[in-house]
């Protein structure tokens, strides 16, 4: 594989980042010159933009599309085929008697008491789930095996019933992978054209329901996915930008386009994955431990822990379901994945949430979102519905002329107009009503920091707040306040971070094999493992770094812990070091730990990581653009205080009282009264709260 | 009233949040299958009164009785409940519903004062008693079901009492999981006791009082705008249990619902007396599956909390099945509380013609395998099995769903085959068992399994062989709940629904899950949905023609020959098995 070519220091490296309502490209040159774009996103061709995008920043930048050495690409055309049921028609072929394991799930609904209530429409339809006369046994004898010819003949039945895509998900198939395997191969050398899916290869574990779900969601993007990058990859030829393509997993490395395009299931969380990185590549930058990640945006806010540079990985998630901040106790609402994920709680809050008060008389934001369009009804274009936008700029937080750099111009009377009947149903005036929305988000917020922090045995109070997306910033002190969180970082382009975090990620590859009981010899076990790491190195290249990690629970629980395991020779003892590691985290985590005798191993995954040559320092210690003259607002807090209004250049490295408003081209930041605020070495804006 | 609606609306994130912590807390720590995977437990957070202020979203059966099993706790202990104390209970005639389900509260203070309990319910494994699992339907009497804990204090000041763990541990089957899962409840209560002292640091116990009032308040309002909209009025309805495991039956469930301005009032009167095996339930479970019933006919999304009960009263007689005398026994009485809330609904149907489906499969069947090793210790298999919905009254009914009294999984087949004991030879959906209707009923599962080991023995608890699954507005009824043993064999058996027996290496074992029932006319369903369903395998092709009256050749429907099926029908008219066709 040609990947360490790609990662040359010399050229030019684009990230182009796929949100809803923009996209973002920034271009990074060999000396560290850093030029950023944001479009508008074109669907359905979402690569339109990109291309269009990616040719305007080189031209802005004076850079010819031959000196452009990777493209970088955080996408969410895989988690678009899901959310608009466009993928293929795809087919689940099984053994004879489990066609409805797919649609009958785990019985569970996330709702109890909605009588309303109805499933996700399984990605494959009953009438495309097909079955073969074979059975893998749970020790991997077969009984019997799959019969060529029955396969043939379903080939041409697959063909007969115009299937795309098929994914094999075998019972007990995790214990025989061979047997899926050559099914697969035969599908493939008969179906030309058709993109056919091993679960064993997506996800090799136990579990039949999940692993089904996992690679029917594989193939049924498949094809879009697969489609989606060869067609980028050739417009950009086509402008001469011929460098390879590189994709955001949802676990935060990225991989080339021609892996992903075979097990696109992994990334279907591309685009908040790459804010995390970005994220956890200033935490190792400026040296912080315990960092809570904290996106918002339009629609949703979004928190992730990184601990020691590291962000927690998931095992497992569901696609398609929505919000995403009770974990494991109300699942059933979209499709069960069981990739490497990064582990981001959402809450349904962003700029666009609306605002209502129901018929007790209760005050509630979101999670209904008035969207791009009509959008926040400042935004005049026709929304009538307050949002968290409209009470910023009723509050004088936002702007009152312009956003995003002149490109949306507000109307506040608008704002105050949409606000004005909520707070006459709540006996209030329009800026207590602003302020009441404003505290209200910032509350349910708390909930998505905490799932990833004190339900996980992490006090949130020693973290550092890392904030950014396009409303981030503005929310980011006083969540910290109410979670006790002392330090608040705003790093620059925070709008564009998370393509930022494209330019600077690693390459990532993982891999995993399930348990097995030959395991108990530790040689098998350590045989295993350089079995994995091989086939890791094999493709990434010598330079890879390669970490052996052991998912690891007590006997009868659901959920694992990943331990990494220690350096050196694979011996009991090491087992012993994995096993102390395993209780000493079980009791961080929830308070107590079991005894040996119940330490079960579940998984052996092996992570490949190329480091990239690219420091983000090179990016953060540029000098930033000057910003429009200091000014003041009237910001409304607990009372109405004239507050002055910067640039980011204009704020200076000694900590100065709030309040105050920092404005970026893309973002802006509030300081409340009585926290404090300056500019560090790397251009960050540092809020900070003296103890409680 | 609502003082400050922004305060408020941030205590309510904030206790909401927090039930659900509780409940992640067991669910990422429990160690039985049965917690762990099949998510049978609970967590709720309740004030210095013992009312409820939030619940996590967790098990609708088990939510409502906590009201009564603090009463349990403070008739016991009353003003002796002390900072660093846990109490538990599992005694039905004190507070518990049937012996699996172990309560645990965690008192919570700030300094002296009581601020509330966090409490959890977990449905253990196994508490003892003759059969594994300690829910046999054969009990005949709560002395065979386990070992009965009344109220008592399991930690005293931060000290847990040895002695009594001791003896709980060594009364019961996998003691180890017992251990485990009960440690994950302790831990649940810590979570909830931390969140619960926090916002009393922030609000002051004074205020969070008040907050908890003005939530309880919220509940209740929003409930009674939802009553408005009925017409006041008694509604009647009966469904039955087919059998009460030992060879009587029909069961019945009688409720009279009376609407008025002060709210609704079910009279159980015309229920069943209290049976002899193990379907007896409590006062406080009846409540609990009429509640969920309630909820979710007038009110999924409003606060569960112990200001929605208020406006509802109950009339349920002492020594029935509903409301069991000790030591009648307990341990299968789950199925009552679905069959309540099946008789619930059928009474408020008429009230809420828009929104009461048509009968589902009547609750999750279970399956208990239970094995004795070499060694003398026991294994427990669960393979608790849910089938259907009922049609709604404006679309189908849901195909491999929980019921709304439960929200149970089912257990993996791989993991039930790793075992060794047992192969699942077969899993998914039975062609026209869902009840026709212009909406049709979800669809009956079957669940094939050959036993391995040498000797098991197999105990089931099933129901809805006789009374089956009704449709409403003239809707199908579903099709019946089935075990058969050596289907298609020699030895074949039909087995009675809730059998428990020995079966040896190489026997094979069906079960169905009941079909849900339909919901209005089946010949008024669109032609299109019923031949998508033909086209599934959902309905066969004469179960179209003979269900429907939907004519259908090689993929594409026959328009005339459907036309002129669908008037004869109409006219032979009313042969329909609706128990509510209009």
């Amino acid at each position: 594989m040609p990947l360490s070519r790609d990662l040359r220091p010399a050229g030019w490296r684009v990230g182009a980042d796929i949100g809803g309502t923009f996209t973002d490209v920034i271009a990074l040159g060999p000396a560290g010159e850093v030029v950023p774009m944001k479009v508008p996103s074109t669907p359905p061709d979402y690569g339109a933009g990109v291309v269009s995008a990616t040719t305007a920043v080189l031209s802005s930048a004076g850079v010819r599309p031959e000196a452009v050495i990777a493209m970088l690409h955080g996408t969410t055309v895989a988690t678009n085929a899901i959310l608009e049921k466009n993928g293929v028609r795809t087919a689940v072929v099984t053994t004879r008697g489990f066609r409805d394991v797919l649609e009958i799930g785990r019985l569970r609904r996330p709702v109890l008491y909605d009588l309303a209530w109805s499933k996700p429409e399984p990605l494959a339809r009953r009438r495309h789930r097909y079955e073969l006369d074979q059975r893998i046994m749970t020790d991997g004898r077969l009984e019997p095996p799959a019969a060529e010819d029955e396969v043939r003949a379903l080939a041409a039945r697959l063909r007969e019933d115009e299937i795309q895509a098929v994914a094999v998900c075998l019972i007990n198939s995790y214990a025989r992978p061979d047997e899926e395997r050559r099914v697969a191969e035969l599908l493939r050398a008969e179906l030309p054209g058709v993109y056919v899916t091993a679960s064993v290869d997506v996800s090799p574990q136990l579990q039949e329901y999940e692993r089904t779900s996992t690679a029917t969601v594989n193939a049924y993007i498949g094809p879009a996915v697969h489609g989606y990058l060869t067609r980028l990859e050739a417009a950009l030829r086509d402008e001469r930008v011929s460098a390879p393509l590189l994709v955001m997993q949802s676990s935060g490395g990225l991989l080339d386009a021609g892996s992903v395009g075979r097990r696109p299931v992994q990334i279907i969380e591309s685009g908040p994955a790459a804010g995390v990185t970005a994220v956890q590549k200033l935490a190792r930058l400026v040296g912080l431990s315990t960092v809570v990640a904290f996106d918002m945006g339009g629609t949703t806010a979004k928190a992730s822990l990184i601990e020691n540079g590291e962000p927690f990985v998931s095992a497992d998630y569901e696609v398609g379901g929505g919000m995403n901040v009770a974990r494991g106790i109300s699942s059933g609402a979209g499709y069960p994945v069981r990739a490497p994920s990064i582990d981001i709680a959402e809450v349904g809050s962003g700029g666009g949430s609306i605002i209502s008060v129901d018929a007790a008389g209760a005050l509630h934001v979101g999670p209904a979102s008035a969207g791009a369009l009509p959008g926040p009804a400042c935004y005049g274009k026709g929304g009538e519905l307050p949002t968290l936008t409209d009470a910023n700029v009723t509050l004088g937080y936002l702007s009152a002329e312009a956003l995003a750099g002149g490109r949306v111009t507000i109307h506040p009377d608008l704002a105050a107009k949409a606000l004005s009947s909520a707070a006459e149903r709540l006996g209030g005036d329009v800026p207590a009503t602003a302020r009441g929305a404003y505290q209200v988000a910032v509350s349910s917020m708390t909930t998505a920091v905490k799932a990833v922090t004190s339900e996980r045995g992490r006090d949130p109070r020693e973290a550092t707040m890392v904030a950014f997306g396009g409303a981030g910033p503005l929310y980011a002190a006083a969540l910290a306040r109410e979670l006790g969180i002392s330090t608040v970082i705003v790093p620059v382009h925070p709008g564009l971070f998370s393509s930022l975090g494209l330019l600077v990620a690693d390459t990532e590859l993982h891999e995993l094999t399930p348990y097995r009981p030959e395991f108990a010899e530790v040689s098998a076990l350590a045989e295993e493992f350089e079995r994995l790491a091989a086939k890791v190195s094999e493709e990434l290249g010598a330079d890879a770094v390669v970490d052996r990690l052991l998912d690891v629970r007590y006997r009868g629980q659901r959920f694992e812990l990943r331990i990494r395991v220690p350096d050196g020779e694979f011996t009991d003892g090491l087992l012993a070091e994995v096993r102390a590691r395993f209780h000493a985290e079980h009791e961080r985590t929830y308070g107590r730990a079991g005894t040996d005798e119940l330490v079960e191993l579940v998984n052996l995954r092996v992570r490949g990581r190329l480091a990239t040559p690219v420091s983000i320092a090179d990016v953060l210690s540029l000098p930033i653009a000057e910003g429009n003259e200091p000014t003041t607002r009237e910001c409304r807090f607990a009372e109405t205080v004239t507050t002055p209004v910067v640039g980011r250049a204009d704020l200076g490295t000694e900590p100065v009282d709030g309040p105050m408003i920092i404005e970026d081209m893309d973002a802006t930041t509030l300081v409340p009264p009585g926290a404090r605020v300056h500019r560090d070495q790397f251009s960050n804006i540092v809020i900070t709260w003296s103890a409680a | 009233m609502i003082r400050d609606a922004v305060t408020f609306e941030v205590f309510r994130n904030a206790v909401t949040g927090l039930a659900d912590e509780m409940a992640i807390t067991i669910l990422r720590t429990a160690h039985s299958q049965l917690v762990a995977s099949s998510m049978d437990f609970s967590a709720a957070l309740c004030d210095s009164q013992g009312r409820i202020i939030a619940q996590a979203n967790t098990l609708p059966v088990h939510l409502g009785s906590i009201p009564a099993a603090m009463e349990a706790v403070f008739d016991e202990f009353g003003d002796e409940i002390r900072p660093g104390d846990v109490y538990l209970l599992n005694d039905p005639s004190l507070g518990g519903m049937h012996l699996p389900d172990i309560f645990v509260f965690s008192p919570v203070f700030q300094e002296e004062t009581l601020l509330g309990f966090s409490v959890t319910v977990v449905n253990h494994t196994d508490v003892g008693g003759w059969a594994a699992g300690s829910m046999a339907v054969q009990s005949k009497s709560i002395f065979a079901e386990g070992i009965q804990i009344p109220p008592l204090r399991l930690v005293e000041a931060g000290v847990t009492n040895e002695s009594l763990l001791r003896l709980i541990l060594r009364n019961v089957r996998e003691p180890e999981l017992l251990r485990g899962d009960l440690e994950s409840q302790l831990a649940a209560g810590h979570t909830g006791a931390e969140g619960l002292r926090e916002l009393a640091a922030r609000h002051g116990v004074e205020r969070l009082n008040e907050l908890i009032d003005e939530l309880l308040d919220y509940s209740e309002t929003l409930l009674r705008a939802a009553l408005a909209e009925a017409v006041p009025g008694t509604y009647e309805f009966t469904d039955h249990i087919d059998d009460d495991g030992l060879g009587s039956g029909p069961i019945p469930i009688a409720v009279k619902a009376t609407l008025s301005e002060s709210g609704i009032e079910l009279d159980f009167t015309g229920s069943s007396p209290q049976v002899d095996s193990a379907l007896n339930a409590t006062d406080s479970f009846t409540r609990s599956a009429a509640y969920a019933a309630l909820q979710g006919v007038l009110a999924s999304d409003i606060p569960a909390n112990s200001g929605f009960y208020r406006p509802f009263s109950f009339v349920i007689p002492d020594a029935s099945i509903l409301n069991g005398r000790r030591p009648s026994a307990r341990g299968a009485r789950g199925l009552v509380g679905f069959r309540i809330i099946d008789a619930v609904l059928g009474a408020l149907a008429p009230v809420f013609p828009g929104r009461v489906p048509s009968a589902g499969d009547g609750g999750p069947d279970g399956i208990a395998i239970g094995l004795v090793g070499e060694d003398g210790e026991s294994t427990v298999l669960w393979d608790p099995l849910s089938g259907a919905w009922g049609a709604r009254p404006d679309r189908d009914g849901v195909d491999g769903i929980s019921c709304l009294g439960a929200n149970l999984t089912n257990t993996p087949i791989e993991e039930l085959e790793r075992s060794g004991h047992i192969r699942i030879d077969g899993y998914g959906y039975l062609p026209d068992s869902g009840g026709a209707g212009r909406w049709r009923g979800g669809l009956a599962t079957f669940r094939d399994m050959t036993i391995l080991a040498p000797e098991v023995t197999v105990q089931i608890r099933s129901d809805r062989r006789k009374f089956l699954p009704y449709g409403l507005a003239g809707g199908a009824q579903g099709s019946p709940s089935l075990n058969v043993l050596n289907l298609g064999g020699p030895g074949e058996r039909l087995l009675e629904s809730k059998p428990h027996l020995a079966m040896t290496a190489g026997d094979r074992h069906r079960h169905v899950t009941a079909g849900g029932g339909g919901h209005g006319s089946p010949f008024e369903r669109e032609p299109e949905r019923v031949l998508e369903d033909v086209l599934d395998g959902k309905v066969t092709q004469e179960g179209a023609e003979r269900d429907y009256g939907v004519v259908i050749r090689d993929d594409v429907i026959d328009e005339s020959a459907t036309a002129a099926s669908r008037a004869e029908a109409r006219s032979s008219a009313a042969d329909g098995p609706s128990l509510l066709a209009e």
